[in-house]
């Protein structure tokens, strides 16, 4: 079983979690940038974020085997702070760099005037770099939010087909199927959806158009809940090809309306001995390790 | 955040309690629905202020002023129904502390307090009715108290199914992502 988890935050994840994902079969994710729990206050702390996002962390999927493009935005919480705002007028530059596949995670978080300017903006930056959208529907008052966030896409110059709704359920999965764009369901623990509440899910909605992902973050959540689905799924009847349409072919054909999206180049790992910028993560590796 | 409502601040502080409204930290949320924000925070902020303490298991006794603010909110209603509904869809409790704030928003303090362990399910004869009260907000008027008999069962609030109770407890960090 080959795994693309299109949506976890590996900054927040061990290298246990990188071994034990590869082991289940994970060979790439995309890492969408996000609130870090606590507040940013200054475009500068996102910058450095950022960077990381696109080098080194990276370089540390890979010393697992695993490719690693990330999802750059101003998320929907801190973009209601105006000490965070000025971040929108550096994304431009950063949008362009190759494994940057999408903007994201945008979206609402309390439905405010200034998290529906952030997500106006984000949405034409995405349509204007020829991008992809990550949008995260609002944790309170799901199902309103999901209408605001239909209506902020249809006002916007991106097609519907160029964006994922993500953190979607039982309640708010039908109208955003009727929307055209495609469908992100995660998978957690307590919160969100869990594997067989999923399975029940594709048998009504079918395989198209969904993307699956475990969003594990800081907060408690399981980097293996792709894993699980597709064992769920392979119990509850689906065939192998529905499994890897779902866990694979799904994520690599919307993360590719990127046009960036090659992940033959970094699928071997690389050499024990490399270094990013002159730093190794080799700590205490057994010599001629992986 | 606790100082607030002792200080001559006005409106200025604000941006304090809704960047702690934005937090994850159970701590810092209970504190930032307190007094101060009971008086200031506009109604769309603070509905989501409730939600959120509901969201992440700050018991609804933290929210200074509750009764008086969710007494006839048809909007707040709304959106706890909603959230029940999707607790409902997913196999998920719903919490004593979302029906006693439903109850509220119809002018309807007689539900006890849920971590008396009491079902709010079967409390629908409530012989004598005890409005809350908290003491860390002993400025908060007295709210009209309905007739026992005029709660609508939750079911009856467009939940779908039946609803379940649970103890509310602070749970781990709730997700972000």
């Amino acid at each position: 079983m080959r795994i693309f988890d299109p949506h976890i935050h590996m900054t927040s994840r061990t290298t246990d979690d990188y071994e034990a994902m590869y082991a289940a079969g994970v060979r790439a994710v995309v890492e969408p940038s996000f609130w870090l729990g606590q507040p940013r206050t200054s475009p500068a702390s996102f910058f450095d974020y950022f960077d990381a996002l696109l080098g080194w962390e990276p370089f540390r999927a890979a010393q697992h085997g695993i490719a690693h493009r990330c999802t750059l935005a101003l998320n929907p919480k801190e973009a209601n702070d105006p000490r965070c705002t000025p971040v929108l007028d550096a994304l431009p530059r950063y949008l362009i760099k190759d494994s940057v596949v999408a903007v994201g995670e945008i979206g609402y978080d309390s439905m405010t005037p200034a998290e529906d300017a952030a997500l106006a903006i984000q949405l034409q930056l995405a349509a204007d770099h020829g991008l992809p959208a990550l949008v995260h529907t609002p944790h309170r008052d799901k199902a309103a939010g999901l209408t605001r966030t239909l209506d902020a896409i249809r006002e916007s110059d991106l097609p519907v087909e160029h964006v994922v709704l993500d953190h979607l359920n039982e309640t708010t999965v039908g109208a955003a199927a009727d929307s055209g764009c495609w469908l992100g369901f995660s998978i957690y623990p307590d919160t969100k959806m869990d594997e067989e509440r999923m399975v029940r899910i594709l048998r009504v909605h079918g395989t198209d158009k969904v993307l699956v992902n475990s969003a594990a973050d800081w907060g408690r959540s399981d980097p293996l809940k792709t894993r699980r689905v597709g064992d769920a799924m392979l119990g509850a009847g689906f065939t192998e090809d529905d499994v890897d349409q779902v866990l694979w072919r799904n994520p690599v054909a919307f993360y590719g309306i990127s046009g960036r999206l090659d992940l033959d180049l970094d699928l071997d790992s690389p050499e024990p001995a490399a270094t990013h910028e002159g730093n190794s993560i080799l700590r205490g590796a057994p010599v001629g390790g992986r | 955040l606790q100082a607030l409502p002792y200080l001559p601040l006005g409106s200025g502080a604000l941006a304090l309690v809704e960047d702690a409204l934005r937090a994850n930290d159970t701590r810092l949320i209970a504190a930032a629905v307190g007094p101060y924000a009971a008086r200031h925070l506009d109604p769309h902020s603070w509905r989501h202020a409730v939600l959120k303490c509901l969201f992440t298991g700050v018991p609804l006794t933290a929210v200074a002023d509750l009764e008086r603010r969710a007494h006839a909110d048809g909007e707040l209603a709304r959106m706890l129904a909603d959230y029940a509904r999707e607790r409902t869809a997913a196999s998920r409790p719903v919490s004593a502390d979302l029906h006693r704030a439903l109850d509220l928003t119809r002018g309807d303090t007689s539900r006890t307090d849920p971590r008396t362990g009491t079902d709010p399910a079967a409390v629908s004869d409530r012989a004598t009715p005890t409005a809350p009260a908290d003491p860390e907000t002993p400025t908060t008027p007295t709210t009209p108290t309905a007739p026992a008999g005029s709660s609508v069962p939750a079911a009856q609030t467009g939940t779908a199914g039946p609803a379940t109770t649970s103890t509310p407890v602070v749970s781990s960090l709730p997700e972000e992502s």
